[in-house]
């Protein structure tokens, strides 16, 4: 009777523990394979890739200001990424709690906030790397460059919009011109009717 | 990172001082991303500094030589020679877009939108009122606080016999919050297109 009283709630103990132990490693395990099986919420990082590929070269040695150049470009597309994210995660999160978008998505957009801030870090250490503290002013750089270009972008279009308005605006003016003669046409007809009409009354 | 794959075969070129990617690894986002790439190495090449400076940092060079032709086209402007303007403001807005991309976007948009305003006053002496149109229009994209620019935008569109694009201008200018003492103007041309428009 005793041992059984001693040994019972061990046993217990060792196959609750287990139990759990199993059932974490066996839900964890899933939800790893789950979040790998997910897409992605951005597309490639084509300015990351082309960073790490420059700076694993070692023949011909890239230029120092190239690989510079190459992590300002880094820098500019997580720039645009996190901008991209914090402007949707209201709105998205909202439509989450209303049930109007799926957990997937959801779980999308929160992985891929995660791994933004672990591409911001690295990012950061390889450009503290390169010069001590340059991290602090590499964001600032890339994010005006973000904004000049999308300024850029826009005054490209002057000259074709232009010529859309230059085109559009003769259009109605000939038209308006036609329309004037055709007036002053039949006015002067009608004048000219008059005088014919008096000269008749005054024979 | 998720970063495991083979790098890419990108290859510095040392005669062109630009990096090339095969054919056969060039996407599109790729290929612009190479160009973009290319264009801010020349830049940074150009600078005398290892790294950016910070933003605030403008190159007063650049400054100057806006400056100058910007001065060139509003000297032409009072002449009455308006092409010869279009042609300096035009230049200047080209002066002012080789800043390096890193500098203050602010400063560049209040540079750029003063060019645009001009060349569209310009381009009105000249009742080329579409081309004016669209360079009023882009001064107020660069800088929404402008009267003067929704002015001689509005006066553009009243032109082209735009009425109620032209009030909508006008309105938007009185409400934009700018001060350039052009609210009289404004109120007064939008007085005169209502009566326009509900004579």
């Amino acid at each position: 009777m005793g041992k059984i009283s001693l040994y019972a709630p061990i046993a217990y103990l060792v196959l609750l523990l287990s139990s759990l132990a199993l059932f974490s490693t066996i839900y964890r395990r899933r939800k790893v394979r789950r979040l790998v099986g997910l897409q992605p919420w951005f597309g490639e990082h084509d300015s990351r890739d082309i960073y790490l590929s420059l700076r694993a070269q070692t023949s011909p040695k890239v230029p120092e200001k190239m690989l510079k150049a190459a992590l300002l470009r880094r820098a500019t597309e997580d720039v645009r990424r996190i901008m991209s994210l914090q402007e949707s995660k209201p709105a998205l999160a909202e439509l989450h709690q209303r049930g109007a978008v799926g957990d997937e998505i959801w779980t999308r957009f929160l992985a891929a906030e995660k791994v933004m801030d672990a591409e911001i870090m690295e990012c950061a250490g390889e450009a503290n790397l390169i010069k001590p503290a340059w991290a602090q002013t590499l964001f600032p750089s890339a994010a005006e460059i973000v904004q000049n270009s999308r300024i850029r972008e826009r005054l490209a279009q002057v000259p074709e919009l232009q010529k859309e308005e230059r085109e559009k605006w003769e259009k109605v003016r000939e038209k308006v011109l036609s329309e004037l003669e055709n007036e002053n046409d039949t006015a002067a007809t009608e004048t000219e009717a008059k005088k014919a009409n008096k000269k008749r009354n005054k024979h | 990172m998720d970063y495991s794959e083979a790098p890419l075969p990108i290859i510095f070129n040392e005669v062109t001082k630009h990096v090339d990617l095969p054919d056969e690894e060039l996407t599109p986002s790729r290929a612009k991303e190479v160009q973009e790439l290319n264009s801010l190495y020349r830049d940074l090449v150009a600078l005398n500094a290892d790294v950016p400076p910070p933003p605030n940092q403008i190159n007063g060079r650049l400054n100057d030589q806006v400056r100058k032709l910007k001065d060139a086209g509003n000297n032409s402007y009072k002449r009455g020679q308006h092409s010869d303007a279009v042609r300096m403001y035009s230049l200047a807005i080209e002066m002012a877009l080789k800043r390096p991309p890193w500098e203050a976007s602010g400063f560049v948009k209040e540079e750029l939108s003063v060019l645009y305003s001009n060349r569209a006053q310009a381009y009105m002496s000249m009742s080329a009122w579409g081309d004016a149109l669209v360079d009023g229009d882009t001064a107020i994209y660069l800088k929404r606080n402008f009267p003067k620019a929704h002015y001689r935008k509005g006066k553009c569109l009243q032109h082209m016999g735009r009425l109620q694009e032209a009030k909508a201008a006008y309105e938007l200018g009185l409400e934009s919050g700018g001060a350039d003492g052009s609210d009289a103007e404004l109120k007064s041309a939008l007085a005169e297109v209502n009566e326009l428009l509900y004579l």
